[in-house]
Parts: structure tokens; sequence; C-alpha cells
């Protein structure tokens, strides 16, 4: 019987759209209200836990699974958690462009790279022992270290105030940061011209 | 409905006015040559000659742009086109420095091309997009005090670089190079970015300009603020640390080096070999530069401040250890090109020894005017090695050192050349190199006068004890050129590539001699007003147009100012 | 924590969770006549009787067929990469289901006992147009995965398709949604919605489709385009690669790709009615219904727009013949993409001189797919793919046995 994967798609789509609007109610309601959003209200914090879990996990299995359309199916949790995150922040403008951009685009692009570049579909990447222990070792450090000081840190508070809305976003693109957002059309232009050269055939 | 010309008349919505935007032409002027070149193709055609002539127009234009910049901001730096986020985009005599030197090699590497492979290369527009837009990137790295717009000119600087590498398609270690430089260079960008997000997340803004402030209260009481935050401002400098220590391929970060110069077309080696680590170097400086100033306004100087000491300690070793693998690696070379690389590698870690003495605070000025002086001599040396050795590659095919067997005999116009070049290089009076190391050599010693730390003096007997090195390996050159004799035909290079190796010997030799003094009184005037010698004057740059009466932009203002 | 589920209960929230338990259901239903509805169609078009044995009128099939869809023995293709294959379908229903979330449905409805009106949407999001873009973006996984994970060709063949395919059609949806965006100055779907609830001249709405029919047009073929819908469907096309990506799949997995499919339709048909076809706007109403029966009522003219889009889909379907894939290819980036491009500069122009939403919009639409249509006649531009339209046709290598 294969019920099971039918209840399992509805359950997880439920959830993420309750994430939405129970997100949306709430800052609706405390916009109404001029209240601060409560940082730790019930429902963000089992949403946050599952959607670490769910980030790290697939980030862990990147790291560990030898297929590389593995890795890229780990890809695509991992960023669809940080946008679900983003959505939990109420960042719902940044979460939405980590979608377009990151799993909409550019991991379609490796999918599709691997798949035209790949000789078999199985193949796997072995990785050494040895070099399995050393870079365990070295992560783990580096997380030691970061964490540590992550955990600890005095972080600043002063950032905008969340939700920002999308006219400011607008207006903030166009007038304080017009020579950030101007150049990045520089930059894809020059980048796009350089791919093209570089993907074009040479006539002979 | 949105009424936006209304909006924009009434002052609600704020727009570039024409004078703010003028600050910035020679930027302006280099979008438009990138313009020209993707446009200028489908009319004139895909030609070298007629790319060459909108490249030399963009050029010329780019010249005159800030010629006119500079007689305007002869009082002191400008920033402008972001009403409220602060200083985005800066002009001051430093930068307008840094456009004229990155043109001023631009015009050389022009010539290299011209006299190398302006005749067989199908591809001229692109090659001429890709280096203008590396190079746009590179002057903006210099000019901006906002963390944002400094990751985006990396990118903007390293991305066409990835291209240009690999630009010559038939060349497969161009390509194996390339790739190396793509993945080095992605990672540290994901580094640095990182840095730039925690140093957000410790200050919550991204302009300098703020942080100095911030970074003043923590000098003020040092042994009050939490071991975190230092642990974290700690982390976050040592991640944009290794950003920019790509760029400049300082030690850990230097592997990508060798085997790009190697494998790249010989006009992109010369380019990336001075004009990546300048850029690199000198936003080092910048960078480096706000600490120390905050660190003296505070009054807490560089001797009070144990937290600036590890940090130039850091920027010490690194330095010291580049200069030290740079030197030694060059000895096994067979290829000229790995020979200048790591050669390249050695003279970042004598640059960087700079950064280790700006933070002591009392000799910025003297810093600048060093830097100002190393980079221009280092470029002409870099030239005239870099371009003596197409011309070689050019007649003979290959770099390798046996090539240059006999060429005193075989091209005495252009050995000579190269070999003042190598001299210079290696730092002998009384030539261009010499001068440069003198100014270096004056500097720490100046440090080290003032601060009486053991380790200053011992930086500089370690830059002298690394020429001493350096000498052996260019004297290898120069003897296979001169004292190793075989019976090899003369060779038939191009009079245009001689009368540019030897332009920039020329150069060298009158710059060490009769324009000492010149060049002394001519590098002043690029070096004072520099942008965030201290925190007062990082408060004090001009703003181009009083924006205050703008509602909208008051409103936002308020919103950062009360945080 | 119970305290604050009481609490939220009567707000937008508790609405929410509602309408939730409402829609999901309400939407698979409609899935499943669908294809009730899709066979009947074909069956018109080609002059037959089509599913008439279960129940009356064969009302009945589409349950029969999902209780075949369960029962049937549910095997895997030998070298199978397991999780995945299980995973694609899934990804493919469950992502088609996210966009439902922020479709306007019906309104607002305002109970007695309230200050506030309540949204008659999951979830009102300030960027609620880029979700479903995002959303749209996601479908292509569960194709390209099922392709993958089967270990067959033809499989693997329909999921690089996809993939291309899907990539390139973005961009036109995005540039032609751009324009509706810009022209509002909105990027919430009801606002879109409420906008067009004005009349002209007192009884012409002000739908978008008016002002802008090409953009409508250009958003019309790239939504077929990333539903994988006929003609663009070659994701999956018969002739050449058997069953495309859903070769090695049966049973309710094979049935989740399909409901994902008509899901994936009827979200871009509300998308579409909201963007242009004034979403639950009752034509002869000026203002929005917020009582118990006008917010039903708008909820039947929205479903009523859909099914009329979704019927559109299935004409469509069973008349045009395929693209071949070059075709597709050269339609997306020589054809759709200038011309949207076009499109939003026009917006642009007009909002620069402050007439969007006048009878410019339509001046400039008509005047850009006049210039295309001079620009392509006179320059000969291969745009449809047309064989005489091709450049230098000698370079092109001949297959096997036969000649260009």
């Amino acid at each position: 019987m294969n019920f099971k994967y039918y209840i399992w798609v509805i359950l997880l789509v439920s959830s993420a759209v309750l994430l939405c609007g129970g997100q949306t109610a709430l800052a609706q309601e405390s916009a109404a209200a001029a209240a601060i959003v409560p940082a730790s209200g019930p429902l963000e914090v089992i949403f946050f836990w599952v959607l670490a879990i769910m980030i790290i996990g697939s980030a862990l299995w990147i790291a560990l699974t030898g297929s590389v359309v593995r890795m890229a199916v780990g890809l695509f949790f991992s960023f669809g958690g940080v946008a679900l995150l983003f959505f939990l922040l109420q960042a719902y403008f940044l979460g939405v462009v980590q979608l377009i951009v990151y799993v909409g685009g550019i991991l379609v692009l490796v999918v599709f790279g691997i798949m035209l570049t790949s000789s078999s579909p199985h193949v796997r990447y072995q990785v050494p022992r040895m070099e399995l222990a050393t870079t365990g070792l070295v992560s783990l450090l580096l997380f030691m270290v970061l964490g540590h000081v992550l955990y600890h840190a005095p972080w600043s508070t002063t950032g905008p105030q969340l939700p920002v809305s999308m006219n400011e976003l607008g207006r903030g693109l166009l007038t304080d940061y017009l020579v950030p957002f101007e150049l990045a059309g520089v930059v894809l232009l020059v980048v796009m011209v350089g791919a093209a050269y570089l993907a074009r055939q040479e006539k002979r | 409905m949105i009424n936006i010309l209304g909006q924009v008349a009434e002052g609600q919505i704020w727009q570039p006015t024409l004078t703010e935007l003028s600050y910035f032409a020679p930027e302006l002027v280099l979008v438009a040559t990138l313009l020209l070149l993707l446009i200028g193709p489908l009319i004139a055609g895909r030609g070298s000659g007629a790319t060459l002539v909108m490249v030399v127009v963009g050029m010329v234009a780019a010249v005159v742009a800030n010629l006119l910049v500079m007689n305007q901001v002869v009082t002191g730096p400008v920033s402008g086109l972001a009403p409220a986020a602060g200083h985005m985009l800066l002009v001051d005599n430093f930068s307008i420095f840094f456009k004229f030197f990155l043109l001023l090699f631009l015009l050389g590497v022009t010539v290299l091309w011209m006299v190398g492979s302006a005749a067989t290369e199908r591809n001229a527009p692109e090659f001429y997009i890709l280096l203008l837009g590396s190079m746009l990137g590179m002057s903006l790295m210099v000019s901006t005090m906002n963390l944002l717009l400094m990751v985006m000119a990396i990118e903007l600087a390293s991305l066409p670089s990835y291209a240009l590498v690999a630009f010559d398609k038939r060349n497969r270690p161009g390509a194996e190079a390339a790739i190396k430089y793509v993945i080095f260079g992605g990672t540290c960008a994901a580094i640095m970015m990182y840095g730039v997000s925690l140093l957000f997340g410790v200050f919550g803004t991204l302009d300098f300009t703020r942080i100095a402030p911030q970074l003043v209260e923590i000098f003020e009481n040092l042994a009050q603020v939490p071991a975190s935050k230092l642990a974290l401002l700690g982390l976050a400098l040592l991640a944009m640390g290794a950003g920019i220590a790509f760029k400049i391929s300082a030690v850990p970060f230097h592997f990508w080096c060798p085997d790009v110069f190697q494998g790249a077309k010989i006009e992109v080696t010369t380019w990336l070999s001075v004009a990546s680590k300048a850029a690199g170097l000198c936003l080092l400086l910048r960078l480096l530069q706000v600490l120390a100033g905050s660190a003296h306004a505070s009054g807490h100087g560089f001797s009070a401040a144990f937290y600036l000491q590890v940090v130039t300690g850091v920027v010490a070793v690194v330095a010291a250890v580049t200069c030290l693998l740079g030197n030694l690696a060059a000895y096994r070379q067979q290829s000229v090109k790995r020979l200048l690389a790591y050669s390249s590698i050695a003279h970042a870690g004598y640059m960087l020894m700079l950064g280790a003495i700006v933070l002591t605070g009392d000799v910025t000025q003297l810093v600048w005017q060093t830097v100002v002086i190393y980079l221009v001599m280092y470029l002409l040396m870099n030239l005239g090695a870099f371009g003596a050795t197409a011309l070689v590659i050019g007649q003979t095919g290959s770099d390798q050192l046996e090539n240059f067997t006999g060429l005193g005999r075989r091209a005495p116009a252009l050995a000579a050349g190269l070999a003042i070049c190598l001299f210079s290089l290696v730092g002998i009076p009384p030539l261009g190199g010499f001068i440069a190391k003198w100014w270096l050599l004056w500097a720490l010693g100046q440090a080290a006068m003032q601060q009486m730390h053991w380790w200053l003096w011992a930086l500089l007997l370690w830059a002298s004890f690394n020429t001493l090195l350096s000498l052996f390996y260019y004297l290898r050159v120069i003897r296979q050129m001169y004292l190793v004799n075989d019976d090899r035909p003369g060779l038939k290079v191009p009079a245009g590539g001689v009368v540019l190796i030897n332009v920039c010997a020329l150069l060298l030799l009158l710059s060490g001699t009769l324009l000492v003094n010149p060049i002394r009184q001519k590098v002043g005037r690029y070096t004072d007003h520099i942008f965030g010698q201290s925190p007062a004057s990082i408060v004090q740059v001009n703003q181009p147009q009083n924006i205050s009466g703008n509602q909208l932009d008051g409103r936002s203002r308020e919103r950062i100012d009360t945080q | 924590m119970v305290d604050w589920l009481v609490i939220q209960f009567h707000t937008q929230l508790g609405f929410s969770i509602v309408l939730l338990l409402v829609v999901i259901p309400a939407v698979l239903t409609g899935v499943g006549y669908s294809t009730y509805f899709e066979r009947k169609v074909s069956a018109w078009l080609q002059d037959r009787h089509g599913p008439n044995r279960a129940g009356p009128l064969g009302l009945l099939q589409p349950v029969a067929d999902g209780v075949k869809f369960l029962l049937k023995e549910d095997f895997m293709p030998a070298g199978a990469d397991r999780p995945l294959y299980i995973l694609a379908p899934m990804l493919s229903m469950g992502i088609a289901m996210l966009g439902l979330a922020v479709i306007p449905w019906g309104g607002s409805y305002q109970p007695a006992g309230l200050a506030e009106p309540l949204q008659v949407q999951v979830a009102g999001l300030d960027i609620g147009l880029l979700y479903l873009l995002a959303v749209g973006a996601l479908g292509v996984y569960g194709v390209v995965l099922a392709g993958w994970s089967s270990n067959n060709k033809y499989a693997f063949y329909g999921g690089l398709r996809a993939a291309a395919q899907m990539v390139s059609y973005e961009i036109p949806l995005g540039l032609s949604i751009l324009v509706i965006v810009l022209a509002s100055g909105q990027l919430r779907l009801e606002n879109i919605v409420e906008q067009q609830t004005a009349l002209w001249w007192g009884f012409l709405p002000q739908w978008n489709i008016f002002l802008h029919p090409v953009s409508f047009i250009i958003m019309f073929t790239c939504v077929l385009a990333e539903t994988n819908r006929a003609p663009f469907d070659l994701a999956e096309c018969e002739q050449e690669l058997v069953g495309g990506f859903h070769t090695e799949y049966n049973a309710m997995k094979w049935a989740m790709f399909f409901l994902g499919e008509y899901t994936h339709m009827i979200v871009g048909s509300a998308f579409m009615v909201c963007l242009f076809f004034g979403g639950w706007h009752v034509p002869g109403l000026a203002a929005e219904q917020t009582t118990l029966w006008g917010v039903l009522l708008q909820l039947a003219v929205m479903g009523a727009k859909i099914s009329i889009f979704i019927f559109v889909f299935m004409w469509i379907r069973w008349t045009l013949p395929r693209f071949r894939f070059d075709q597709l290819m050269r339609l997306c980036w020589k054809g759709l993409l200038p011309v949207s491009l076009a499109l939003a500069l026009v917006v642009v122009v007009e909002l620069f001189f402050n007439v969007p939403r006048s009878y410019w919009s339509l001046i400039g639409e008509v005047g850009v797919v006049a210039v295309a249509l001079v620009a392509v006649s006179l320059f000969r531009i291969p745009v449809t793919g047309r064989q005489w339209y091709l450049p230098d046709l000698d370079n092109r290598t001949p297959l096997r046995g036969g000649s260009v």
C-alpha cells in the first residue's frame, strides 16, 4: 500500500502553508496592536527546530553521500530550509529571493550540468577514509571555534526593524544602495560576456 | 497612482544631481566604454584595430575625466551617490592616483597586446570588455568605504579575471589554471563575505564611517569590552583578511598565483601581477587605516592597545613569510613566468609590511607615500620584465629559461631593458626599484624609531635580508642572457615591444637618479587628505549635495542615527 | 499554548487554518474531476464518448481511478536511485500545492462580531506574487529527479528537456508578470485584484487583460510551458520518449505526478485570473462584497474563471501539435524574451510619464507587437523555427540514410 506518501505530502504542505499563514497573521495582528511579535512563540520555536534539523541534516547529507545528484537534492532541502527560515524571521523578500535565485535558478543549472556531464548515472565518489577523518576534524574544530564565538557574541540589535515593506526596500535599492544596485548590473553584464565567450563554439 | 516625476520634483524621491555624478565621471566613462565595446563591433566590425580605437577613446576620456575630478577635489575627499547610507563611493586624492595608475598600466598592457597577439586575436572586443570590467572593479575597490560595495567591487575585479585566464581557448593549461583560480577565488570570496556579515552583525551597519565611532568606543574601554566581542571582531577581520590576502596572493592564499601566471596569456598575467595585487593592497591599507585611526582617536594608541598589536603581528608575520616563500620558491623555477610569479609574491610581501606599520598610526602619511612610489615602480618593473618575457615567448614559443640563453647577443636592446628591470626588481641603486625599497625601509625604520618595538626592527632587517636573497634568482636570468654562450640565431623582436621595455627601463633609471626629487614632491600631491586617517577626518568628508531638507531621506537617516 | 491557540482561533490565523483544511481537499477533488473533464473534452474534440461507465455520465470515474491507483502493485525498477525515486513524485505534488497558499480566493469576509474583516486567503504575503513565481520555479525538481532516478534513458531525456524548458520559460514569465507589477505598483495579489474591480464608463471592469493583452498571451504561453502541457509537453512526449520522465512510474506514485500537474494548472490559472481577469471580481458588481453570500458568490466566480482556463488548456492540448525542441527554445529566447523585455520597457516609459493603466498601455503593447511583426517579416528573423528561416542549412548533418 502506498497511502503513506500521499499523507506525508499533505502534512508537509500543510505545515509549510501554515508557517506562511501563521506568520502573516501574527504580523498583521502585531501591526494592528502596535506590539512587537514575540520572538519565541510556540509555533516559531517548533518551526525553528524543524527547519534547523532539516538544514543541517541535508547539509550533512551533501557532505557524506557519494552520488552527485543526491548532493544536489541535499542542497535543495538546505536552500529551501534557509528560505523558510527567512520566512520565519518575516524577511519574506529574502526568502523568496533565496528560492528564486538559489533553488529555482542556480540549483537547476547545477543539476542540469551534472546530468549533462556525468558519464553514468551511478558513479559514486568515494572519499578516502584518511581524508574524511582530517576534514571531519578540521570541520569539528572550526565548528567549535565558530560556535563558541558566535554563541557568546554580543550581537548588534540596531538593524532595521522587520518586516521591511517592499516599498521601503525598493526605495532603498534606488537611493542609498543605488551604486551597488547598478554595479550589480555591470557585474552581471561583464560576467555574461565572459560566459558567452567561453561557451561559444570557436569557428574554424 | 504613483507620480514618479512629481515625486522627484518635490524631492520626495532622491535622485543624483549632475554635480554629484560628475565626481564619479571616470567610473561612468569606463562603463560607457564597456557598452561602446559591446555595441560598437556591430557597426565597426570585430577587428582588433576598431577595438583598439574604441579602447583608446575610452582611455583618453577616462584620463580627461580623472583630471577634471582631480581639480575639483583638491580640498579633500568627496563622497556621494548615497543620500543616507554614508560613504558609498568616495573620491580622494589617492583614489584619483589609483585610477591614473590603472589607466597607465592599461596603456602598457595594451601596447603589449598590440605587439603580441593583436594580429591573430579574433575576440578583441570580449578581451577588452573583460579587462575593462576588472579594471572598473579594481578602481572601485579603492574608492569605497562601504563593505557591501567593497565585496561587489572585489567580485567585479575577480570574475572577469577568471574568464581572462581561460581566454585562449586552445590553451589547456590556461583552462586548468582558470579552474584553479575560480575555485580558490570563490572560496576566498565566500569566506570574506562571511566576515563581512559578522562585521554587520557586530556593528549593525555596513558603512565604515559608522563603524569607526563604534571602534573608537571599543578602544576607549578596551578593558570592559567583553572578550567575546573582541573574539568575534577578530574572527571577522581574519575572514575578511582571507579574501584580501587572496587578491594580494599573500602566503596561505598564494597557491593560485604561479599556476595562473603560467597558464594565462602573458598580457593577462601582466595585468593580474600588478593591478589585482595593487587594488587588494590599497583596500587592505584603507581598512587597517580606519582601525588605526580609531585607536588613536580613542586616546589609547598603538602601544596601549594589545588588540591592535595582535592584528599587526598577524599582518607582519604574513608579510614576512610571504617574502621568504616567494624568494625561496623562485630559485627552483625553470619557467620565467613562474619565476616572475614568485617574485611578485615576494613583492606582495614587501608591500604587506606597510600594512603592518600602518597600524602603529604614527607614520600613515609616509606609508601612503611609500605605497604610491612602490606601486609606480613596481608597475614599471613588472611591465618591463613581463613584456620582455612576452617578446621572447612570441619569438621562441616558450618561456623556459634556456630560451633566454645569449639574449644579450641575440637581441641586445631587449636584453638590456630586461636586465635593468630585473636589477630594479632586486632593488639595486640607482634604479627605481631601489628608490621604492628605500622608501619602504625608511618607513619601517621610522615606525621602529617611534614605537621602539624590537619586531619592527626585525621586520626591517628581514626585508633587507630578503632583498639579498632575491638578488640571486634574478641574477640567474641575467647570467643566462649574458654569460652563457651558445650559437643560437639572433631574434627579430618587434620594435614596439622593445620600445615599451626600454621606456620602462629608462623611466626606472631616471626615477632613480634625476627624478628623485620631483617624484618626492609629486607624491605628496596624491597622499594628502587621504580619507580615513583618523575618525575625525572620516566624519568631515564633504557631502557634495545638501540633502537634509529631503523628507524621505531625513526619515531613513533618522532611523539609522537613533540606533 | 492552549490559551494562545484559543486567542488565535477567532482571528486570521484560525480562519487561515480552516480555509487550508477546506482548500486542499477542494483542490484535490477538483484535480480528480479535471482528469475526468480532460477525457471528456478530448472525446468531444475527437467525436467520441469518453468515460461513461462508472456512475451517471461516468461521474464516478475519478473515484474508481483513485481506488485503482491505491490498490495497484507498487514496483520499482532495478537500479533505480531508491530515495530519489520515491522523493520525486512527492516533490512534484507537494511543490505544486504550495502555491495555493497565496491565492486570494474570494476577497474578504466581514463576520458580524469582528472589527477586522478576514481575508479569504491562507496567507496574505507582502510579496505574494513573487512567492508564486518562486514556487513555480521549484516545479521542475520533481520531473528532473524522476528522470534521473528511474535509471532509464527515456526518462532521463525527459528530465533534461524539462529542466532546460523550465529554466528558459521562467524568464519571459517573470518579465510578463513584471509588466503588471510595474503598472499596478503592487506585489500583493489581493491588491492587484482589488485594483481591477473599478469600472470604466460604468460597465467595463478595469481588468488588466484590456490593458495588457500581449503580456497576457506571453504569460499564458509560459504557464503552458511551465506546467508541461501540450504543445510544450516535450518532457513526456509519447512518440519520442515513451512516457518521458514518468516512464518507470506506476500506481499512486504515477498518480501523484498527475495530481501535481493538474494542481499546477489550477494554481497557474488562478494566478492568471488574479493578474489579468480581476480574480474574484464579479463583472457588473462594482464593489467588493463582504457578506457571507457575497463571498460565496465571489468564490464561485473565481472557480468559474479558473474552470474556463482549464478548459482552454485542454482545448489547446487536443488541438495543437507539439513543438520540436529547437523550435521551443527559439520561440522562448528569440521570440518571447525580446518581446516581453520590450513590453517591460514600454511600461517603464508609461510610468515615467505617469500614464500606467490608461489607454497608453494598450497602444504600447500593440505597438511592440507591430514592430516585432515588421522586424520579423523584414529581416526574416528565425523565431518560429520554420525550415526556411533557419540559417546555413548546409551545415547541418543529415540523419543516417536521409538528406537535408
